[in-house]
């Protein structure tokens, strides 16, 4: 399943070092996920865990000094050993979809495709992530800021400079 | 133009990039006698970057963990004699 159009928000490949039956039963298994998936300082604990089409990975995140907040995975596509397909998005305490807490500007949905293939060391794996269902005006935002996106980048990468930068002009 | 300076583009090429900047709503352009000044608008640009920034850095950070549990966990397999769980 790929968009009509390419606007991923990034791709992200790591070579593993273990074999391909592996790395699956990390995505695959509930007792496993919860234990390396989520955002750095949360505590993640899987309150749903349907590995299957339509299947949602509902979970909690716990930060110190933050209220609980909640996210899930809705598989789309799952094709053992090699590829799953899902929607992420926030989540409410019963797996109803949220918005983003920090930000408008967050598309409700991303899509995201995970392929594994079987290396001489181990496995590749691949993630892309794109938006999901973005209405046009989004899509044309996402896209100037992707092309904007490289102007800033051949400025030394830094916003900053760049903002600096025009600001003195 | 001033703005092209510090970059390895043709001028034409940089004020493609700015028309684009201004109809994201991100540079707002001004006229000067014969000048267009410019002045970047940072709070969309910023917000927008900020979700992509968290999201990639979300599974980076993921995928870390990612590479230490599978390492950790085949070690604990060895030292079991290979059982499989």
């Amino acid at each position: 399943m790929t968009g009509s159009k390419d606007f991923r928000i990034f791709e992200v490949t790591r070579q593993l070092r273990h074999p391909r039956e592996t790395v699956w039963k990390a995505w695959s298994r509930r007792d496993q996920i919860e234990k390396w998936w989520g955002p750095k300082g949360c505590a993640v604990r899987a309150l749903r865990f349907e590995f299957r089409p339509g299947g949602f990975f509902h979970y909690s995140m716990e930060a110190a000094v933050a209220p609980t907040m909640w996210g899930r995975f809705n598989f789309l596509e799952i094709s053992a050993p090699d590829r799953i397909v899902w929607l992420n998005s926030f989540a409410n305490r019963d797996c109803g979809m949220a918005r983003a807490p920090f930000s408008d500007k967050c598309p409700l949905e991303i899509l995201n495709i995970v392929t594994f293939s079987e290396t001489a060391e181990g496995t590749t794996q691949t993630l892309r992530a794109e938006p999901f269902g973005a209405t046009e005006d989004e899509m044309q935002f996402f896209e100037d800021l992707c092309s904007s996106g490289s102007l800033a980048q051949g400025f030394g990468g830094t916003f900053d400079q760049l903002s600096d930068h025009l600001n003195g002009v | 133009m001033e703005l092209a300076a510090p970059f390895k583009l043709a001028q034409p090429s940089v004020s493609k990039h700015i028309k684009v900047l201004e109809r994201a709503g991100l540079v707002s352009r001004s006229r000067h006698a014969q000048t267009r000044p410019c002045r970047l608008e940072p709070a969309p640009l910023r917000a927008a970057m900020e979700w992509t920034g968290s999201y990639r850095m979300l599974w980076e950070d993921s995928f870390d963990r990612l590479s230490d549990f599978l390492d950790s966990n085949s070690r604990m397999k060895k030292k079991d004699g290979g059982n499989d769980r």
